[in-house]
């Protein structure tokens, strides 16, 4: 309870300092509006529906990449994790890229791809499907081997050891893949989508900035931030918290 | 190499019957049924015949086991003794078909059919090993499941192996909400539920507090009468592969071999206040301390 007051009031300060600081006439509008002008922009663009617009379409390109990571990122990282010479060759491939910021595929992806939705599909692939694969790469990898044994020992094996084993035993590394894949793939997006101008949210900062409407530049970072936290908080950390209880790994003290 | 030096109130392994009584009071409590074992002519479960083993590792190749010989019976409580690091956990992933030996036969007489070959033999690690993600019944129905069981007969059988190691009450709590004498129940219960040939137990209670390891010993031997299983059962505790065994294996380490073996009078439960597990543990131990003739012999010669 302690906490949250210390929180409210927290946040209540630095709003307040804004308020003052912006107010104090130190510094041009177009540098730091006020909070209530950032908040007018936000509710007047959510109720014109220009934000709303806006939100689907990034979530929506979010979702697809996402989703095509998954799809591409899960199997892949088993076969990596199981597959000693396809983890020698695909796997160290994998690992060398994850060292390059995904925004660095945009030239490439442009001149494949052409200026529309699947160059920046592409962007946000590359930022998500690299570390989901190497998670579940590593999990697979790195099941205790006495699991393996004791299944091996009761019958199973090939695909039912595969499936029954050695998957649910990778299974909190996976879904630590998969929270980093998302935000990997939010980064990417919004990075792709500043540069490369198509509607979407960070098409609106960048409009912002054009207009010299600071308001709209802060209002928008907000709205990212909030679908940021609103999904870590409602899917992931639910997500995670939920199979490391059922492993053991938080006991209730 | 099996020492064949004979101990005045022991039966010598050859189980030909006693020369002498034990002195004192009974080594047992009476009124219990003494076994088969060793009394009437029992049948051969588990032959194991010049088993070697050798492991490859960074440092160059380690002999884990080197001319293992051993027969376990039928029914057979069968101790299996030594130091920490003489190849007791390897001579068990061996019986178990885990890992193959270098050299040598392992030969397991099964009363099976063919096709029901798979866990007829089946270890209790010393670390349990249940599925976290699953429940405790889940953790004992899963090798049903892989025997293609209908569902509910499974239910049946794995609820009352639960019952049997007394945990029907915990059927659906996770393995971390167990403690750890409960897990090695579940463990239990879990290769039980398979009605398997031959119960391989590596060092089951050695990570116990002392009170949970007696009871789950008294426990084991109950359950042991009742399901008429063949146990192999690796300690390195004297006093426990005293209290459980029909015969002891001593082994030595480095590479593992067997030092002696010992037969111990029939009857259960064991009594430990008595003069002879006294005397028996302290020869025991001080065989298991000797570094024995052949390392002797190696490290002089
Ligand atoms: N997989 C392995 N690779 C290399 N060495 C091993 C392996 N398993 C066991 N060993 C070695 O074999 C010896 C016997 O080990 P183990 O059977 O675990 O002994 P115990 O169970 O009696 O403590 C040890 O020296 C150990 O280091
Ligand atoms: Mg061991």
């Amino acid at each position: 309870m302690r906490f949250v007051w210390r929180k409210t009031a927290f946040y209540l300060f630095l709003v307040l300092g804004w308020y003052l600081l912006a107010h104090s006439g130190l510094w041009p509008e177009y540098m730091l509006p006020a909070p209530e002008k950032v908040f007018q922009n936000l509710s007047a663009g959510l109720r014109s529906g220009r934000y709303l617009l806006a939100i689907i379409i990034s979530i929506r390109r979010l979702l697809l990449g996402y989703l095509l990571s998954l799809a591409i990122g899960i199997p892949l990282g088993m076969l990596t994790g199981k597959c000693r010479w396809l983890d020698e060759t695909v796997g160290s491939l994998v690992l060398g890229m994850q060292t390059l910021p995904s925004i660095c595929w945009l030239p490439l992806s442009l001149l494949w791809f052409g200026l529309n939705e699947r160059a920046i599909l592409f962007v946000v692939v590359m930022g998500a499907v690299l570390s989901i694969t190497m998670a579940t790469n590593s999990g697979v990898k790195n099941v205790a081997p006495l699991y393996i044994r004791a299944g091996r020992n009761m019958g199973a094996k090939g695909m039912v050891l595969f499936l029954r084993i050695i998957l649910p035993a990778a299974l909190p590394s996976i879904v630590n893949g998969l929270k980093q894949g998302w935000s990997f793939a939010w980064r990417s997006l919004m990075a792709g989508e500043l540069l490369f101008i198509n509607l979407g949210l960070g098409y609106l900062l960048m409009m912002g900035r054009e207009l010299n409407d600071m308001a709209q530049v802060i209002a928008v970072m907000f709205i990212v931030v909030m679908l940021g936290l609103f999904f870590d908080r409602l899917l992931f950390s639910r997500l995670e918290k939920a199979v490391r209880r059922r492993w053991g790994f938080d006991q209730p003290s | 190499m099996t020492e064949a030096r004979a101990l005045p109130c022991l039966e010598p392994a050859t189980g030909r019957g006693r020369e002498q009584e034990p002195v004192g009071a009974p080594f047992f409590l009476p009124g219990e049924p003494a076994r088969a074992y060793g009394r009437a002519k029992p049948r051969l479960k588990l032959e194991i015949r010049d088993v070697t083993k050798t492991f490859t590792s960074a440092q160059g190749l380690i002999r884990a086991l080197s001319n293992i010989n051993l027969t376990v019976h039928e029914g057979e409580f069968a101790c299996i003794l030594g130091p920490s690091g003489c190849g007791k956990s390897t001579l068990l992933h061996l019986i178990a078909g885990l890992e193959l030996p270098d050299h040598g036969e392992i030969r397991l007489y099964s009363s099976r059919a063919k096709k029901e070959k798979k866990a007829e033999k089946l270890i209790i690690f010393q670390e349990a090993a249940l599925f976290p993600w699953l429940t405790v019944l889940e953790n004992v129905l899963f090798g049903l499941r892989l025997q293609k069981l209908g569902a509910k007969e499974s239910k049946e059988r794995a609820m009352h192996f639960l019952a049997l190691v007394k945990l029907e009450d915990f059927a659906n709590c996770f393995v971390h909400e167990l403690s750890g004498g409960m897990k090695q129940r579940a463990a239990l219960a879990r290769a039980l539920v398979l009605n398997p040939e031959l119960l391989l137990m590596d060092e089951p209670f050695a990570a116990l507090d002392f009170q949970t390891r007696e009871k789950l010993q008294q426990e084991l031997e109950e359950i042991w009468r009742r399901t008429k299983k063949t146990i192999i059962f690796v300690t390195h505790n004297v006093e426990e592969a005293i209290t459980l065994g029909d015969r002891v294996i001593l082994l030595s380490g480095h590479p593992g071999t067997v030092k002696r073996e010992y037969t111990l009078p029939p009857g259960r439960p064991r009594q430990k206040e008595t003069p002879f597990f006294a005397e028996l543990a302290a020869e025991i131990k001080r065989d298991f301390q000797n570094p024995g003739r052949e390392l002797v012999e190696q490290v002089t010669g």
